[in-house]
């Protein structure tokens, strides 16, 4: 039985995973289980080309059903597992995860994946760079944008970011959007569902600029993540912080006493007022259609997604690699997780959620717009250009 | 004396590696030029667009910039990558003291891969921790550290330096042969005229090994044209689309929009362009043109 995921390497869930696929190998030796890892986005290329010849591991981790990510042009050819009976009379999956969870896994009414891995998002301060350039914890969005400028006439850096392609500058861009549009209409204008060349959408890339323009390190465009926390997060250089959960671990707890959760403020005159965080799943696991097919792989291939999903499994994730699992009524140990992460995943779970906002791009358009919106937040585009450059590649 | 004559039998012993070669080259090679006159998407069947993809590539900005790279690029190898090489060549002809190590360690870097010296050369890029700013800064130059790789100005030069140093060792070895193979009763001769110095080196080197230097040239061109590890490895075609080359966004194409059928189209002009310089280079090049 093949099975393809991302846990490769200095990966966090690489040990963890390896540790149950082992105990599955065990419990089953008739069945021979091949791992094949590989590490971040280039599993996407290997499913990607496995579809396109037809075989797709038996079961693999991969991102949502989004189609800037091209999973839903496989299960339109039909190459993907329907799961949906299974889902719904599986007593497995009973109160196991929320509507959200099983709404992201589901396709025109087909689920095609189990929920693997969540996210949220969370917005970090240095309160030891604040204090050192006297700039007092932000509370609100002018206060939000003042710090900039001032942060960087301490010598500080202010934002400890990378703005490259699907980067941290574009969560910030992200959350500015949904705040001044609203998650949805957002959504729908990063879809190409709605015209992007509005007054609203210059107002909020306007919004954007006066955020982060010079106010990110100057190699961002093209620092890696880690990168970044290497360079600038764990030296202390830089103010505020802002990622994905996945990634909490990359911060060294020798700093984290002295991080401060943040609430992304409301921007006055913004169409969304309370507060909300960007999460959602950010992996599942899907199947391969031909291998789901066959009557005797199926048990198989059901009791492996079961093994990986139960709450058993996802607190042993959760702890020992520091990454949320979005199995509901899940208890894990604070002291195991770490302090940062309980506070981050309080402030996540406290408020609804805003869905990522290039949720619906396509593909091709996904492959023009991040260079374009690095660009504009480096300062190479107006708002104005930015917009008409956005609406272009929209509209193709 | 026996003269040649064909013989069918001979064919029997080429045929399997013309299958290997067929299987392996042949084969997709086709396939690539099919697909480039299809809109496909990985799935279902591709659809017959005709000449479509090949008008798209005069409209799409990022192909068009990427084409004036690597023209950039190709004039800068041939300038720097050859023209050092047969400079070294050149010094390292005649019996000097040392030349076998000097020969060792300008092909040693020859023999790493692409990925691990980009690898390299990003952290030597650095801004803060960079070798290259901090002997910039050593030397009273510090106005001149930059972003190498971040900043939209440096970063496609400071990716094409890479495989030039990368890859001199390799032109320097094929031009070093050649000056060898150059029969010493020609600058005996030449001397004896009076020649000295750099005149022996136009008039006779540079002459003499004509071929190697075409050789050179072209494949200088063609990895100029082909260019696509450096460039992944250090920027992904970035900051922005400052260093995306037609290789590159032929990947991302492919692999990041699914446009299959765009993507191959990419890639035959590639292969076309090719073509084209070679040609060109070698009508240039011809013994009658110098």
């Amino acid at each position: 039985m093949r099975v393809a995921t991302t846990y490769a390497g200095a990966e966090p869930l690489a040990k963890p995973f390896t540790k149950v696929l082992n105990e599955f190998q065990r419990d089953y030796p008739n069945i021979k289980l091949i791992h094949e890892a590989t590490p971040g986005f280039d599993h996407q290329t290997k499913i990607k080309l496995d579809a396109l010849s037809d075989r797709l591991p038996d079961v693999f981790t991969f991102w949502r059903l989004d189609p800037s990510y091209g999973l839903d042009q496989i299960a339109e050819a039909g190459r993907l597992a329907d799961l949906t009976a299974w889902s719904q009379n599986d007593p497995f999956f009973k109160g196991l995860f929320d509507d959200s969870s099983w709404d992201t896994a589901t396709r025109k009414g087909v689920v095609y994946g189990i929920p693997a891995q969540m996210f949220y998002i969370w917005l970090l301060v240095n309160r030891k760079i604040l204090d050192r350039a006297k700039v007092p914890v932000p509370t609100t969005w002018d206060e939000l944008v003042a710090a900039g400028p001032r942060l960087r006439a301490a010598g500080e850096i202010p934002w400890s970011i990378n703005n490259g392609n699907d980067s941290m500058a574009a969560r910030v861009y992200n959350y500015v959007m949904s705040r001044c549009l609203g998650n949805e209409r957002a959504v729908r204008i990063h879809g190409g569902l709605e015209p992007a060349d509005s007054p609203d959408m210059i107002r909020a890339s306007t919004l954007v600029q006066q955020l982060l323009g010079g106010n990110i390190p100057s190699d961002g465009i093209t620092l890696s993540s880690d990168l970044v926390y290497a360079k600038y997060t764990n030296t202390e250089k830089a103010a505020f912080l802002i990622d994905a959960s996945f990634r909490l671990f990359e911060i060294d707890p020798k700093i984290a006493g002295d991080l401060q959760v943040l609430n992304f403020p409301a921007i006055p005159d913004g169409v969304q007022h309370d507060f909300r965080v960007e999460r959602d799943l950010t992996s599942l696991w899907y199947a391969s259609s031909k291998q789901y097919a066959d009557a005797a792989r199926r048990p198989y291939i059901q009791e492996f997604i079961r093994r990986m999903t139960n709450r058993q499994t996802a607190r042993y994730f959760t702890e020992t690699a520091k990454v949320q699992m979005p199995q509901l009524d899940l208890e894990v140990d604070p002291a195991a997780v770490g302090q940062l992460s309980v506070e981050t995943l309080k402030a996540a779970l406290a408020a609804p959620g805003n869905k990522w906002v290039p949720k619906l791009m396509k593909p091709a358009q996904r492959t023009r717009y991040e260079p374009l919106m690095s660009e504009f937040i480096e300062g190479k585009y107006t708002p104005q250009e930015y917009v008409a450059k956005f609406a272009e590649i929209m509209r193709s | 004396m026996g003269s040649l004559k064909f013989r069918w039998e001979v064919v029997l012993y080429i045929i399997p590696a013309l299958l290997l070669y067929g299987i392996f080259f042949v084969l997709p090679f086709a396939q690539t030029i099919f697909f480039s006159f299809t809109s496909w998407n990985f799935f279902g069947h591709p659809a017959f667009v005709g000449l479509a993809n090949y008008a798209r590539l005069f409209t799409d900005g990022v192909y068009m910039a990427g084409l004036y790279r690597i023209g950039l690029w190709a004039v800068l190898a041939i300038v720097f990558k050859v023209g050092i090489a047969l400079v070294l060549a050149s010094l390292l002809r005649g019996k000097l003291r040392g030349r076998g190590f000097f020969e060792t360690a300008f092909f040693i870097p020859v023999v790493i891969s692409s990925a691990a010296i980009s690898l390299l050369f990003t952290l030597l890029y650095d801004k803060d921790a960079g070798l290259i700013n901090e002997v910039l800064r050593g030397v009273g130059l510090g106005k001149l550290a930059t972003s190498w790789l971040s900043n939209s100005h440096t970063a496609l030069f400071a990716v094409i330096a890479v495989p030039i140093w990368h890859t001199i060792g390799y032109f320097f070895v094929i031009l070093l042969a050649a000056m060898h193979g150059v029969s010493p009763d020609l600058y005996d001769a030449a001397k004896i005229d009076g020649a000295r110095g750099f005149r022996l080196f136009r008039s006779i080197t540079v002459p003499s090994i004509m071929p190697a230097l075409q050789v050179c040239i072209v494949l200088a061109i063609s990895g100029a044209l082909k260019s696509f590890d450096y460039v992944f490895v250090m920027t992904r075609g970035g900051p922005g689309t400052a260093t995306q080359v037609p290789a590159t966004w032929m990947y991302q194409t492919i692999f990041g929009s699914l446009e299959f059928g765009y993507g191959t189209a990419i890639a035959t002009s590639i292969f076309l362009i090719g073509l084209c310089a070679t040609l060109a280079t070698r009508k240039v090049m011809a013994p009658s043109s110098y």
